[in-house]
């Protein structure tokens, strides 16, 4: 057994001793790791620079560490906490007065894009980003999810705690009302003899 | 003509994961702040915490599917009533069972049980015991567990795949079926555990046998 005085060590990722952690629960540890790259990269996108996402999401970190018991005992950790992120990355943007860096982000992207010809640009395709802000929030996080960051069906289900048929049918309402707004169709319409 | 999908399917922006990140300072930060925060229970408050999260992991385990088959597979094995290190047994059975006695009160036996499971490498049944220690306030046995729960035998980092998986699976599980107390065991499956631990005359609860699985089937079936 260890020596009483001296705190437990264990190596750490670069292979040093680091001294143990026993102030955390471990399950909340274990929630930590499992999501602070995807939340990071949540609010990067929002937020547009790293150091920015880095300071919300220790903030987020730690609210929900303290509500972590309630959550536990809870459904639906995996909703709430979301929650959590989303507001705090949203009271972010509203004192600093300024949209989702996505959408300045996305509008420059697809000009570069357009430039390199790799797509014809067209007010839809710039708007698409404004009209995605303004989604319900069901909506909202899977189409960010599943198109601005790009994670599968698979992994929106497990970040939102839904079943893939709920992240496919909030998939299908999200695009029907973007589609709506942009004044684009909502599916390929196949003729004979006609290019796609 | 566009659709959406097309224009969605146009849309990702390139946020590359930052690799380099060092997430066991970013732990060592909450840790700091967490400390400082007010709401933080202190020491009896993690006790308590650690018994309350105990009780859950302990109805988790038991309605499991297949927890009665587990505990059948622990009756049905070898004649002696409390396996010996060298005999073969159900590790997961036997991590079931040590959950069902803290539930019905029997926490000596529980921990004798989950120390058989977790000797085995049973990742559950060593974080059992490191709540169960921290329920007691037993600290140093508790960060012995801890250690346990999150080493692993190629010697690479603290917490890993290994546990994030064990902590997923759960989590998923409360995710499915909820964590009500309508998941604490009933009446009829406490008096079969103290049947046992009458008939076997010693402190440590002796293996289960075919009377309590059938009660523990009955019991996730209801």
């Amino acid at each position: 057994m260890r020596d009483q005085n001296r705190p437990a060590a264990s190596a750490g990722p670069l292979g040093g001793p680091v001294t143990e952690i026993v102030g955390l629960p471990l399950d909340f540890e274990g929630f930590v790791l499992g999501h602070q790259a995807f939340f990071h990269t949540y609010a990067e996108l929002h937020l547009g620079s790293r150091s920015t996402a880095e300071a919300v999401v220790h903030e987020v970190f730690l609210e929900i560490h303290a509500a972590w018991d309630g959550l536990l005992q809870e459904d639906e950790l995996e909703r709430r906490t979301l929650a959590v992120l989303h507001r705090h990355v949203a009271r972010r943007l509203a004192r600093e007065g300024r949209d989702p860096a996505y959408v300045i982000n996305g509008q420059i992207q697809q000009r570069l894009r357009a430039l390199r010809g790799e797509l014809e640009l067209s007010d839809s395709r710039l708007g698409l980003y404004a009209a995605i802000s303004e989604l319900p929030v069901r909506q909202y996080t899977v189409i960010v999810l599943r198109y601005l960051i790009g994670h599968s069906t698979k992994q929106v289900a497990r970040f939102m705690s839904l079943d893939e048929r709920t992240v496919n049918y909030h998939c299908r309402k999200a695009k029907d009302r973007l589609a709506r707004q942009l004044g684009v169709a909502t599916r390929a319409v196949r003729q004979k003899g006609q290019q796609q | 003509m566009i659709t959406i999908d097309d224009l969605l399917e146009d849309a990702a922006l390139p946020i590359t994961p930052d690799t380099s990140f060092d997430v066991g300072a970013m732990l060592r930060r909450l840790a700091a702040d967490a400390d400082r925060r007010p709401d933080n229970g202190g020491e009896v408050g993690s006790a308590a915490q650690a018994g309350h999260r105990l009780s859950t992991v302990c109805r988790w385990m038991i309605n499991a599917p297949g927890a009665a088959q587990h505990i059948g597979e622990l009756a049905d094995a070898a004649p002696s009533a409390v396996p010996g290190r060298a005999e073969d047994f159900d590790v997961e059975g036997a991590c079931v069972f040590a959950c069902l006695l803290l539930l019905t009160g029997h926490p000596e036996s529980a921990q004798f049980w989950w120390q058989l499971s977790a000797g085995a490498g049973h990742r559950i049944a060593a974080y059992c015991l490191h709540l169960h220690h921290l329920a007691l306030g037993e600290t140093r046995e508790a960060a012995h567990w801890r250690h346990e729960v999150t080493s692993t035998r190629t010697g690479m980092h603290g917490i890993d795949d290994v546990l994030l998986e064990c902590l997923g699976t759960v989590a998923s599980y409360v995710r499915k079926n909820g964590s009500s107390s309508s998941m604490a065991p009933t009446g009829q499956l406490e008096m079969e555990v103290d049947r046992l631990a009458v008939e076997g005359g010693c402190p440590i609860v002796r293996r289960p046998d075919q009377r309590l699985v059938d009660q523990l089937r009955d019991f996730t079936n209801r």
